[in-house]
């Protein structure tokens, strides 16, 4: 019997392979936005100048 | 509305319009709010002997986990940091390091204090100081290397949580600061005041310069002036410079030059002066009484150490400083 090379039950589909792309993508451009927010702390002592 | 703001951390005192940047390149106006650029950002992280800071009296033989980000709020024509303390947060290679993050590192690598430095800390300091608070709750020091140009309130705020601090007295004239530093000599001598007041340990570090701030009766002012307002127990370096930056033109200093300006300062009274960038006895700590050796350091490293319970072994006297 010849050896088997992958699984044919791990197989994924088109349409599997492209819903995890997209989430993959969406939770990295969330946590970019996170550390984005999180390096601009605001600053302690600072004030407004109007006029 | 006008959404200008005016930044009141260092007495430069910047006003900026939106989306414009201070002088010390770590602080934006986004729409009226004033923000860190540098925050958990560090561009430097190292773990350093505490002597190279300098202290010599704090926690001798010890290690400081030691962090910076780019920016300063000065530019001193001989910085010895240049390329980061003259760079934007952008242009140095800088880690993902928020402040819980920096005081587990620092327990882990055995570390008893923090010390903010290489570049300025004021720049960065919402960093330091969330960071200072953290590693107050681990029992672990806090301490900055700074050039003392910060305005008093965020400083005595800071003080609460800083155990230690070094501060680079330049020179002793308004037109030093004014021409190589592009600051003012009064508000880093009410800081040196400030720092005092708070309880806060305090050694100060004066590079010396040839040709511009190697004047022996000026070193001579500058130290009386340490007596008078800060008492003879606060130790003081006199470091040798190198030629650096934007004065390259002048050689390094002769080395009987800074062993001159420790004489001077002792004989002005104070009682601990030390050598910075030259070998030799003057990096020993002396009993101001028997004159008995007291630690025996070569270079960062500190070879003896005959202190007991920060008194002399010898004469019992008392030496100022913080020893555990």
């Amino acid at each position: 019997m010849e050896p088997q090379l992958q699984a044919s039950g791990n197989n994924i589909t088109r349409r599997a392979f492209l819903g995890f792309f997209a989430l993959g993508g969406i939770i990295s451009l969330l946590t970019k936005r996170l550390r984005i927010e999180r390096k601009q702390r605001p600053a302690m002592f600072w004030k407004r100048r109007d006029g | 509305m006008s959404k200008r703001v005016l930044c009141e951390l260092c007495p430069t005192e910047c006003q900026l319009d939106n989306y414009q940047i201070g002088g010390c390149r770590t602080r934006i106006n986004k729409d009226g709010v004033l923000l860190s650029l540098v925050y958990g950002k560090p561009c430097a992280v190292a773990v350093d002997p505490i002597e190279k800071k300098p202290f010599f009296h704090f926690l001798p033989a010890t290690t400081a986990f030691s962090i910076a980000t780019a920016g300063c709020v000065l530019g001193c024509k001989f910085c010895q940091n240049w390329q980061i303390s003259q760079a934007n947060p952008e242009e140095t290679r800088n880690q993902d390091l928020p402040p819980e993050d920096v005081v587990r590192q620092a327990a882990y690598y055995g570390c008893r204090s923090i010390t903010y430095t290489y570049t300025e800390p004021t720049v960065f300091y919402e960093y330091m100081f969330d960071t200072a608070r953290i590693a107050r709750k681990m029992n672990i020091r806090n301490t900055m290397h700074s050039c003392g140009y910060i305005k008093e309130k965020p400083l005595r705020l800071l003080a609460k949580y800083l155990d230690a601090a070094d501060i680079d007295l330049k020179a002793f004239t308004e037109d030093f600061y004014s021409r190589i530093c592009g600051g003012r000599l009064k508000p880093v001598l009410d800081s040196l005041v400030a720092l005092k007041q708070e309880g806060v340990w305090l050694e100060i570090t004066n590079l010396v310069i040839p040709t511009l701030n190697d004047d022996m009766k000026t070193i001579r002012e500058m130290c009386r002036w340490i007596v008078k307002n800060l008492g003879p127990e606060v130790p003081i370096h006199f470091s040798r410079f190198f030629p650096h930056y934007r004065l390259k033109d002048l050689p390094p200093t002769p080395p009987e030059t800074v062993l001159l300006a420790r004489n001077t300062a002792l004989e002005a009274g104070i009682k601990y002066a030390y050598i910075g960038n030259v070998r030799g006895e003057a990096e020993n700590t002396y009993c101001p009484q028997c004159r008995k050796l007291l630690i025996e350091r070569i270079g960062y490293m500190v070879n003896q150490n005959r202190l007991n319970n920060g008194r002399c072994k010898t004469c019992g006297t008392t030496v100022a400083g913080v020893w555990q």
